[in-house]
């Protein structure tokens, strides 16, 4: 388990008497695409809150860059490197395309005093943007983005605040057939400089992408592999009750 | 998003203030008063727009720190013996409010919404209590205080038309400095927080912090919006720190626009000449204001500010 960037041991949580994430334990490598699948309910989006730090576990430890931010605050892990994007659409709509991304990108960079100076077009935000085709939109007022192109804004800020992961909460939901191959591709290239969780429901999107991927059965792990492994499993043709995989 | 004047309107804004600063050429002197009286409501009520209209934050402790600014004057006349200088009195009772501010911000910032409305509601309550039940400011009735030193002794005569741009020019001051620091990467961070919280947080912002930060700034302008009232009126009581204070900027607020900058100084000046008006046609003042109020939000979504562009 060395060379993870982010590692996760052992987490469960609870929600009164309902075991949301049971026992679960992962690692992340730069340039890995480590993909989380698994039926609704099956607590991806509460694993992505914990690793995030959105909530505390109840049991279990979080490791980032080797240091111990179990008890760190959201805030304080997306300053150590974790960067991530939200299920529903989650930006500034009042706000530019770019001021948007500036504010990842100030969050990063900007501390203290330094704050009183005049905002300056950052280079990490038209980075981000560029990479993920935003850059003819810098100037146009987020909420008048379609929908996909606000999907990949959400991307656009996670990147700007330079992280070392990213964890994508269903980047692709909403999206049509047409839409999803760009964006499928740009994720796979965001693992080559990133260790990126993934959390999907395309199966073809998944199969195809990922190096690693994690099946999630009411809160806990049923199997994690490659994706030949994982499209083998018999449990994992159960869970998905019957239906084909990949 | 907080707008600000534009340029035509920042020209209307000059030609407001060149036009409240002859008053004392053509106006009465009670009009000259009363316009010192709207200036300073327009000092106080820009302080909250840093809270509410920037950071999303709606506060009942801001009548507090106005007047533990005015009650800074009190408190150094007291301590020297006589009229403290106006460069001691001035930074004095910013610093008094915004300690007060940072106090009460540390704790009462650790709720949200509603729960921080009554959090602040409890604090400047207080604050209030104890100036009005403890012998420290002089007691509930209030006292008469010595006007702090300006450079040269203003004769009797030349009192309300001094002070009257003596007030303009800091209301002129702080919408200056608010204007530059909303363009500010931390006026930029406020924004955000009160578009987005949650997402700020996610991206590695120290929301908390930040806000912390606009409190104990907002704090300490009411501060210095109160001891303009101390020096105007040379007259400090209790009821300068209620929360019925914070109720009425939070009108002028309103009233004026929370998404432009400049408006809480139209909202002061709008709802004292309301005020006034109601005062000349019947004893029922409250009813027409609260109707004139009433009748403007309904009628104006984006107060008189306007729409932000």
């Amino acid at each position: 388990m060395t060379g993870a960037v982010l590692r996760a041991e052992g987490l469960t949580r609870r929600f009164g008497g309902i075991v949301a994430v049971s026992d679960v334990s992962l690692a992340l490598e730069t340039g890995t695409l480590h993909a989380v699948i698994g039926p609704n309910g099956a607590g991806k989006s509460t694993l992505v809150n914990l690793l995030s730090g959105d909530i505390p576990p109840s049991e279990g430890r979080i490791f980032l860059g080797g240091q111990d931010v179990t008890a760190a605050p959201d805030w304080q892990r997306a300053r150590a490197g974790l960067g991530r994007t939200f299920q529903r659409t989650n930006v500034m709509r009042g706000m530019t395309v770019r001021e948007n991304a500036r504010l990842g990108a100030q969050a990063a960079q900007v501390r203290g005093w330094g704050l009183l100076r005049q905002p300056v077009i950052e280079e990490a935000a038209e980075t981000a943007l560029s990479r993920v085709g935003l850059s003819a939109q810098a100037e146009a007022v987020a909420g008048t983005l379609s929908h996909g192109m606000l999907r990949l804004l959400e991307i656009a800020i996670a990147l700007a605040g330079q992280p070392k992961v990213l964890l994508l909460d269903e980047p692709l939901a909403g999206m049509g057939v047409e839409e999803t191959k760009p964006i499928a591709a740009l994720i796979r290239t965001l693992a080559d400089d990133h260790a990126v969780l993934l959390i999907e429901h395309d199966m073809d999107v998944v199969f195809s992408t990922a190096d690693r991927i994690t099946v999630m059965v009411e809160g806990r792990v049923l199997i994690e592999g490659p994706p030949e492994t994982v499209r083998a499993s018999e449990a994992v043709q159960t869970a998905y009750l019957g239906r084909e995989v990949g | 998003m907080m707008t600000s004047a534009g340029l035509r309107g920042n020209l209307l804004l000059a030609l407001g203030s060149a036009v409240v600063a002859s008053m004392p050429l053509w106006a009465m002197p009670y009009h000259v008063q009363l316009a010192s009286t709207a200036l300073i409501g327009g000092m106080f009520a820009l302080s909250l727009q840093l809270l509410v209209g920037a950071t999303g934050l709606v506060s009942l402790a801001h009548g507090a720190f106005f007047g533990l600014g005015s009650y800074a004057v009190y408190l150094l006349s007291k301590a020297l013996g006589g009229a403290p200088s106006v460069f001691l009195s001035l930074p004095g009772a910013m610093l008094l409010a915004g300690t007060a501010a940072a106090m009460v911000g540390a704790l009462a910032l650790r709720t949200q919404g509603f729960f921080f409305l009554m959090t602040t509601l409890a604090f400047g309550q207080m604050l209030f209590f104890l100036f009005h039940d403890t012998p420290i400011g002089g007691g509930m009735d209030g006292v008469f205080i010595p006007r702090p030193d300006l450079i040269w002794p203003v004769p009797k005569a030349w009192r309300a038309p001094v002070f009257l741009w003596l007030n303009l020019g800091v209301l002129a001051a702080m919408y200056a400095g608010l204007w530059a620091l909303m363009r500010t990467m931390f006026g930029h961070a406020l924004l955000g927080i009160r578009a987005n919280e949650a997402r700020m947080r996610a991206m590695g912002h120290d929301v908390q912090r930040l806000k912390l930060a606009a409190f104990i700034t907002a704090g300490a302008l009411a501060g210095a919006a109160g001891h303009m009232a101390a020096l105007t009126d040379a007259f400090v009581s209790p009821e300068l720190l209620g929360w019925h204070r914070s109720a009425e900027a939070l009108l002028m607020v309103l009233l004026g626009g929370i998404g432009a900058l400049h408006g809480p100084i139209l909202g002061a000046i709008a709802l004292t000449v309301i005020q006034e008006l109601g005062h000349l046609i019947t004893e029922r003042q409250k009813l027409v204001e609260g109707l004139a109020i009433l009748l403007a939000v309904l009628l104006l979504r984006h107060g008189l500010a306007g729409r932000s562009k």
